[in-house]
Order: C-alpha cells, then sequence, then structure tokens
C-alpha cells in the first residue's frame, strides 16, 4: 500500500500534522479525508469539465469520496465516458499535470479506469485555470 | 435536478421492485453513470438521468444478454439501447438504492440530451468488465461469420422448429433482396448457387448460434455492411431509411417484412462479421415498418401466378387470428410481412358460408389460407379465401 500523503510529507520533515490538515479545502471531512491510501498525484488527469463543484459541496453525498473530484489517467477514457450523455458533449474535456502540491489520487468505484482526486486548497481554487482543453 | 421532468405523470406503484440484487457499475464519473442492474423485474441496463434531492433518477432499459454482448462489441450503440424500444422505465433509488417511483415511458418521453451521444459505443474499458459479469464465453474467432438469434423462440440453447425456419427464411430473403439492389444477386457460385446464399454450419451454446457458411464471404460481408446501414436508419433516421429504399422496394417491403418477423417472435438478431458487428432488437421498430409500409393503392398482388379480381385486390397469404372469419369481421396474419389485415366480411363471403360454423371456414393458427382482400381507403373487405395446408410455409 503507498503511505498517505501526509505520512509521506511528514518523513521528509517538513510540514507538521496540524498545518498539512489546512491544505485541503474547509469542506472536506475532518477526519481521515483524503485517504491514508491515496498516493500522491504525479499524473496528467483528465476531467469532463461539468463542474468543479464535489458531490459533497452539491450535498449530493457525504463522507470523503464525495469530496474528491472524479477524473480519468488518458484523454481516450475521459471522451469515451464523456459520450455517455448528450449535454455532455458541449463540455470541454480539459487536462492539468499535476504533482504532490496540487493533491492526491486513488482508483475508486468498480469501473478500473476511474480515479478519485483530492486538489488541495490552493488546486482547487485555481482548478479552472490549471486545467487546459484537451480537445 | 438538471432537466425539467414535469410532464412526468404520477409514478406507477413501486412495490413490486424489490432492492436491485446487483447493480454494477460500468462507467462512472462524479457518481455512478451506466450500470447492469438486476432487480425483480428482470435485467436492466440504467443510465443515471438526474440528481433530486433525496434521490437518483436513473432510465432502465430491459435487456437481454445478446444485446449486451453486442454493446460490448460494438454491435449497437449505447443510445441503442434506450431508444431503441417500445418502453423504458425511469426509476428513483433512494438512499442505498432503494426503490421510490417508477415510470413506465416510451424512448420519446424522456429528455433527449439525457441519452448518450448517438453512435457512440460502450467505452472501451467498461467492455471486457461487462463481458466478465455476463459470464460469456468468447469462444467466436472473430474472423469467422455468425448469426445469432434471442428473444422470444429462443430457450437455452434451443429454438423452435418453426420459428428457426421463419427467422432463418427471412434473413436469406433480406440478404437476396440486398444482394439484388447492390446488383450482386446475379453472381453465382461455381456450383451454381447464388452469392448471397446462407447456410448453417454448427450451433453453440448460450443465445441461440449459427455459424454461417457464406457462398461468397465477400458478397456476405458487402450485404452486411448494407444491413448494417439499413439497422442504423431503422432506429435513426426514418426518411433517410425511406429515401434509400424508395428506388428499392422489394428490398423495403423484404426488410419490413423481417422486421415483422422479429417483433412477431419477440426475437433479436445479432449478425457477426470480421468488419461488422451487428445487433437488431425487436423493440421499437414501429416506426420503420410504418415508413417502409407500402401506399394501399399502390399495392400489388404477392403472387405472380394470382390474377387480381379488381385493381385494389390483394392476394395475402397467412392464417386467420384466434378465431377465423367472423362475419362480420375478420383479422388475418400476413405471414410474408407479420401486418395484421383486418376489416370486414363481403356479404357475398357472409352468403357463401352462412350454413358453416366460422370455425369450420378458418380455424386456428395453424391452417395456412391464401385469402383476396379488397384494399380500400377505408376498410379491407374480405372477398375469398381457400386452405393451403397445416404448418409453415413453404409448402406451396
Amino acid at each position: 500500500m503507498v503511505a498517505s500523503p501526509a505520512v509521506s510529507q511528514q518523513k521528509q520533515g517538513e510540514p507538521a500534522p496540524a498545518q498539512l490538515e489546512s491544505r485541503w479545502p474547509g469542506h472536506f471531512p475532518k477526519v481521515a479525508c483524503p485517504p491514508a491510501d491515496a498516493r500522491a498525484l504525479s499524473d496528467s488527469v483528465y476531467r469532463i469539465a461539468d463542474t468543479w463543484e464535489s458531490f459533497l459541496e452539491q450535498e449530493r453525498a457525504k463522507g470523503c469520496r464525495a469530496a474528491s473530484l472524479s477524473c480519468y489517467l488518458a484523454l481516450e477514457d475521459a471522451l469515451a465516458a464523456r459520450a455517455l450523455h448528450d449535454y455532455w458533449n458541449d463540455v470541454p474535456v480539459v487536462c492539468a499535470t499535476l504533482s504532490t502540491e496540487h493533491g492526491v489520487i486513488k482508483q475508486t468505484g468498480q469501473s478500473p479506469k476511474h480515479h478519485s482526486v483530492w486538489l488541495t486548497r490552493a488546486a482547487l481554487a485555481e482548478a479552472p485555470a490549471l486545467f487546459k482543453a484537451a480537445t | 435536478m438538471r432537466f425539467d421532468w414535469s410532464k412526468l405523470g404520477p409514478p406507477s406503484m413501486p412495490e413490486a421492485w424489490d432492492y436491485p440484487t446487483r447493480f454494477d457499475v460500468l462507467v462512472e464519473y462524479d457518481g455512478p453513470q451506466l450500470a447492469l442492474v438486476e432487480h425483480s423485474m428482470g435485467r436492466s441496463l440504467a443510465l443515471f438521468a438526474d440528481f433530486l434531492p433525496d434521490r437518483v433518477r436513473w432510465i432502465f432499459s430491459a435487456t437481454s444478454i445478446l444485446e449486451l454482448e453486442a454493446l460490448a462489441s460494438g454491435g449497437v450503440a449505447m443510445r441503442g439501447v434506450f431508444s431503441r424500444k417500445d418502453n423504458l422505465r425511469i426509476v428513483d433509488l433512494g438512499a442505498r438504492n432503494k426503490p421510490l417511483a417508477v415510470w413506465s415511458v416510451e424512448p420519446g418521453d424522456i429528455p433527449q440530451k439525457i441519452l448518450p451521444v448517438r453512435g457512440a459505443p460502450l467505452p472501451a474499458f467498461a467492455r471486457e468488465p461487462l463481458l466478465k459479469k455476463l459470464k460469456v464465453r468468447t469462444s467466436f474467432n472473430p474472423a469467422e461469420r455468425r448469426i445469432r438469434f434471442a428473444g422470444g423462440p429462443v430457450h437455452e440453447h434451443t429454438i423452435e422448429f418453426a420459428a428457426l425456419a421463419r427467422l432463418s427464411q427471412w434473413i436469406q430473403n433480406l440478404w437476396t433482396a440486398i444482394g439484388e439492389a447492390l446488383g450482386i444477386h446475379e453472381i453465382r457460385e461455381r456450383d451454381g448457387m447464388p452469392s448471397t446464399a446462407l447456410m448453417a454450419a454448427a450451433n453453440g451454446p448460450g443465445s441461440f448460434s449459427i455459424d454461417v457458411r457464406a457462398a461468397n464471404e465477400k458478397v456476405f460481408d458487402l450485404v452486411a455492411q448494407r444491413y448494417d446501414t439499413l439497422v442504423g436508419l431503422a432506429f435513426d433516421d426514418l426518411e433517410k431509411l425511406s429515401a434509400e429504399l424508395s428506388q428499392h422496394p422489394e428490398l423495403a417491403k423484404t426488410f419490413r417484412s423481417y422486421l415483422g418477423v422479429l417483433e412477431e417472435l419477440r426475437a433479436e438478431a445479432f449478425v457477426e462479421t470480421p468488419g461488422a458487428r451487428i445487433y437488431i432488437g425487436c423493440q421499437g421498430v414501429n416506426g420503420a415498418r410504418e415508413v417502409l409500409k407500402p401506399s394501399k393503392r399502390a399495392s400489388t398482388p404477392r403472387n405472380d401466378n394470382e390474377t387480381p379480381e379488381t385493381s385494389t385486390d390483394l392476394v395475402i397469404r397467412g392464417y386467420f387470428d384466434v378465431f377465423g372469419v367472423a362475419p362480420p369481421s375478420f383479422k388475418f396474419v400476413d405471414i410474408d410481412t407479420g401486418d395484421l389485415v383486418q376489416g370486414s366480411v363481403a356479404q357475398s363471403l357472409v352468403d357463401r358460408i352462412s350454413g358453416r360454423k366460422e370455425q369450420e371456414a378458418a380455424v386456428g393458427r395453424m391452417t395456412r389460407y391464401r385469402i383476396t382482400v379488397e384494399r380500400g381507403p377505408d376498410d379491407d373487405v374480405l372477398k375469398g379465401f381457400e386452405a393451403l395446408g397445416q404448418g409453415n410455409f413453404p409448402f406451396d
């Protein structure tokens, strides 16, 4: 299992756990979120830029996973998923190359290509600019 | 809530709906979007439709294993699973997927923007997981050609002989008609067999399957390509279908009959070639059958040997529906097209059979008749009938 980003960061000796918590948006659950088995980001991630609000913010679900945003790691997977709804067809697929400073990622759900990304407070605020149109 | 659902009437009672016994997510993005669901009413492919404060709204399309296999192999697009149906269900699921409300709707009743993009296949990453969930054995050599049937007359790995005869007869008829329209039917193989001839080579378990030996494989693939186009247009572009077939009335008639046989038998067909996978179900074909319907005045006798009594007389082969001739009306199933022909009985015929019980005149679905019908703008009038024999055509 990959160590939690919090633990990884602690091993490097900076910053302290209390400070780390503040990396994450205020609406994230206070306990065990992001999950310990999420790994640090070092990926190009693709999103259907329908919304930047998580389920938690939309009050559609509760819990840590609801605080994440869905993404795929390959453009063709994101484009194929976008075809699921005609109304998504007008929404661009966007991409960003993200690293540790932007947050953590984990494969989630039954669909093997589906991932959840927990963006840091700063990355989430910049997300619309951070992600560029991929198509 | 993203869409306007105000046109939905009151839901039907969801009591008959228990919690789904399986809910396998195939595609997920900001929540499950496409799922294979097994529930008390059967197996459905479910598409996320909308989110309401205490529930998630789904569109359920009842599907067969064959249709799902076709979906997994690109033989039918995602949208086709939802738009090529006579009816769908809108299902509201609450916490832990508890069914809260169910509506029975037609595909046209749902906001079309919710449906998948036209022609889009199931994402590649979802295909293998779907086949795995279906426990499908993929022993088929993709270089081979295969026609598979499922639905009404197919039970596990058997099929009723009568249904097999009709399905194989009509797919051969269609293959021949497409070959004729393409101008390639006259090509003969070395043994004199038409190049469009199909032969059954073997069968396999699961949905009833026939491995096809084509008289000419290149011709088979060419015809299959055209068949693919026709099947696509039958659901997605009726105007174009009508225009395309207006120059080929025989093909139009045969294709219409083929759709009618699928509908009547509640059967599905899946044609597989090295270059194409083409699935068609028994639902949603009415639109195509309607646009391909020959106009009444333009009708011609089906049997070239028959001379119509008047220019508007039709000679039709088939069987009387359920109770036979029961003056003053009749119902007759046209075995060549699958159409139900109904109308009044001519007084002269009523007089002729007046001494006989109608059951003796035309009884049961196994007795085949040739009837003469005068087609009028308002009514079809049965003028005569002649028993041909028992069982299935062709026997005359």
